[in-house]
């Protein structure tokens, strides 16, 4: 029983997820003995998320406590990781998830994107007081690096986490898995395997540190070596959901595509969820195995019909299926309730017109499939050039090959660095019967839009800043969202800071490029150097100014 | 009766008892000064034992079934212990429950802290039954294991085997082997005191 109010703990707002009210009253109870008062409640995840939003403006929430079982559409985790990666909550906000004895075990297998700290019902105020310090005192421990990371520096989390001392101490742990965790957001893969294999020496077999150590080898392209460390850590944990997701990661990166498939299939059924039946939906599509591409992807449509991770692309690509499958009737049936949902969603409007007009061609309704395709064509220009590949697609199928070639390269020189988007392209010519011109408009266009960067900056480096200025601005112009196109102008324009000292007009462009490249290659080793680069120009050329 | 009705009883019953205990804890509190303290305070110790003893039998029920499987974390042992012994003390209680000196202990161990719990409590349970004065509690590591102990100042462990249904034991055991490193597993001991009372050892390798 707490008895003595700690002005650290009653101080928090909280946020309380459960969808049994009793059980609600209950927390409510234990936080009011600690002495919060400011405290709201959730009966789902939905009203969690108002909830969220609604204190979005003011100061945010310190506490989310949250029930794993949320009813039938979502459970806690899955709330957790949807809110983590939207960045709906400051990284700083404590959540703790809460679950039943008899959940324990499966609750606390899944946590790739783990909480801060499971609570086992029935708890007492008194350990939820215990849990809550034991937080503080290592956000204590680790104020500097945590600091960092907040604002993006995380060379400089590893600098101050290296300042933490050798000896071993009550986060010892903790300090190697931040760090290790800044090291590979930072793609220095090979210095993250070696704090995972630090870690791994005091203790053998830590899952975390295991499935870290075997991302790791991933990352560092010594692919057999990965192999055979995660083949080992799923045999030793076989209920550990990560050790078949970097499997199948492996598996695809060896070109082992069936085996990829089936370790994708071992984790979803491990672990059901949307995200997972949707990797094993999208590798069964590339590899052709149509059965478990419709079960996986019916699944997701499914599971997600009331959920917040629904997406219209679930049921554009389940449509895409039956057509693949010859099922235009399903086809278009499949999509009709998300096109209504989602009609200010460009990308799925595309690929929806896409599908109605491959569907109508082939139930030989002629003049329906012409009218489709040019409310295609019409999304297509604002749509997602992965998007847009749909819709050339169905130009192919409705014998406007210009049309088609047209799209497909354009959707290439938008992000000709994209691998994925390559692969999608040569499948979608492939398919169309089209191979012979894939050299043209797929490769020779990646070499062209090699060489119009590598022209630019080679300009540069001859001191010919403003013509390399001039022609990296246009091709940006153009192509607003090539991160190859972005990184060589972010490049230029860093050199012209150097050299020429501080520009107010030139540092506005690079902080705007940089900002595209942290949302489009997020955490990327090129991204990270030349934000640091650009912080670091900024600080000297502010500090000789004020001299 | 089939298993689904049984198991949404019990959880019913679990749930139920546990929104009692937090009521009792309560009205402990707020009854300390009220002379009523040390009626509360029974009252509270044995909803909380109650409680404690249900989800004893629930996880042992289902390791029987199951299987348990351990949670392996690391957790400074000396915090685990002062988190655990301030949920098992109750003001006016004649029994008083003790942390041993865990100076020398490891900074750090890897173990699951729910089942960890959950064999300590059970132990503290049994010690209680028994202890004239005290129960200590300690952590100490051993030839590669975690050990922690709780001992009693009682008649020892013969008198324990006659009046116990061996949930306890049964459940100690269970948690003790579902920790494992490389080859080892943990183990559970039970011996006399030679300065009586008795001594359980929970081993964690």
């Amino acid at each position: 029983m707490a008895t003595i109010q700690n002005s650290r703990v009653s101080r928090l707002k909280a946020l309380l997820i459960d969808d049994m009210s009793e059980m609600r009253s209950n927390l409510r109870a234990q936080l009011q003995q600690l002495g919060i008062r400011d405290v709201n409640q959730a009966a789902s995840a939905k009203e969690a998320l108002k909830a969220i939003a609604e204190r979005a403006s003011g100061r945010p929430l310190d506490l989310v406590l949250c029930d794993y079982n949320l009813g039938k559409d979502t459970n806690g985790q899955q709330l957790l990781e949807h809110v983590r990666s939207k960045k709906l909550l400051p990284p700083a906000t404590i959540w703790f998830m809460v679950s039943a004895e008899s959940s324990y075990d499966y609750v606390a297998t899944v946590s790739d994107c783990a909480p801060d700290q499971y609570l086992i019902k029935p708890f007492t105020a008194a350990n939820l007081e215990s849990r809550l310090m034991r937080h503080f005192e290592k956000q204590d421990a680790f104020e500097p690096a945590l600091k960092r990371m907040a604002e993006g520096d995380l060379e400089g989390a590893v600098t101050e986490l290296g300042k933490i001392p050798g000896k071993a101490s009550r986060f010892t742990m903790d300090a190697l898995r931040l760090k290790a965790r800044c090291l590979t957001e930072l793609n220095r893969h090979h210095d993250a395997k070696a704090v995972f294999a630090q870690a791994l020496t005091i203790r053998q077999g830590v899952p975390w540190a295991e499935l870290g150590f075997a991302k790791a080898l991933h990352k560092a392209g010594e692919l057999d070596k990965a192999h055979a460390a995660a083949v080992a850590l799923a045999a030793a944990n076989p209920k550990l959901v990560g050790a078949y997701e970097i499997l199948a990661e492996i598996h695809d990166a060896r070109g082992q595509e069936p085996e990829a498939l089936e370790a994708l299939r071992k984790a979803e059924s491990i672990v059901p969820s949307a995200r997972r039946a949707r990797a094993l939906g999208a590798m069964a599509v590339r590899i052709g195995n149509m059965e478990v591409a419709t079960s996986a992807y019916t699944k997701v449509v499914e599971a997600t019909r009331r959920s917040l991770t629904r997406s219209p692309y679930d049921n554009a690509a389940l449509a895409q299926i039956y057509l693949d499958t010859g099922d235009p009737a399903k086809a278009l049936e499949t999509l009709k309730p998300a096109q209504q949902e989602f009609s200010g969603e460009t990308g799925f409007q595309a690929i929806a017109a896409a599908v109605q007009a491959r569907a109508h061609q082939e139930t030989g309704d002629a003049e329906a499939a012409s009218a489709a395709l040019d409310r295609a064509l019409q999304f297509a220009k604002h749509a997602d050039p992965a998007a847009t590949l749909a819709v050339s697609k169905a130009c192919f199928a409705l014998g406007n090959a210009a049309e088609g070639e047209r799209i497909v390269t354009d959707a290439v020189r938008a992000n000709h660095e994209d691998e994925q988007l390559l692969a999608a392209a040569r499948k979608v010519l492939k398919d169309a019967g089209r191979e012979e011109v894939i050299g043209r408009l797929v490769d020779a266009q990646v070499q062209e839009m090699l060489g119009l960067t590598e022209r630019a900056l080679a300009l540069a480096k001859k001191a010919q800043l403003a013509e390399a200025q001039d022609i990296i601005a246009e091709a940006v112009a153009g192509l607003p969202n090539n991160v190859g196109v972005l990184v060589a102008a972010a490049q230029i324009n860093l050199l012209f800071l150097s050299q020429k000292g501080l520009d107010l007009e030139v540092a506005t462009r690079v902080r705007g490029y940089l900002a595209t490249l942290d949302t489009l290659a997020h955490g990327t080793e090129r991204v990270v150097k030349m934000l640091a680069f650009f912080n670091e120009l900024v600080r000297k050329g502010s500090a000789g100014a004020a001299a | 009766m089939n298993d689904v009705l049984v198991a949404t009883v019990v959880h019913d019953l679990k749930n139920a008892l546990a929104s009692l205990t937090s009521s009792t804890g309560d009205i402990a509190e707020r009854a300390i000064g009220s002379g009523l303290e040390s009626d509360t305070g029974r009252l509270h110790a044995a909803t909380v034992a109650l409680s404690q003893r249900l989800v004893a039998f629930l996880t042992l029920y289902r390791a029987g079934k199951l299987g348990l499987s351990a949670q392996l974390r690391d957790h400074a042992p000396d915090e685990f212990l002062r988190e655990l012994a301030e949920g098992l003390l109750f003001p006016s209680e004649a029994v008083v429950v003790k942390i041993a000196d865990c100076e020398n202990c490891a900074p750090f161990w890897f173990f699951d802290d729910y089942l960890a719990r959950l064999a300590l409590e059970a132990a503290v349970h049994n010690a209680r039954r028994f202890a004239r004065s005290e129960i200590v509690l300690g952590c100490v590591v051993c030839n590669g294991f975690l050990v922690f102990s709780v001992a009693d100042d009682g008649p020892g462990l013969n008198a324990d085997a006659e009046r116990s249904t061996g949930l306890g034991t049964a459940l100690c055991r269970a948690i003790a082997q579902a920790h494992t490193n490389g080859a080892r597993a943990g183990k559970l001991v039970l011996q006399n005191r030679r300065e009586g009372g008795a001594l359980f050892e929970l081993w964690l390798p």
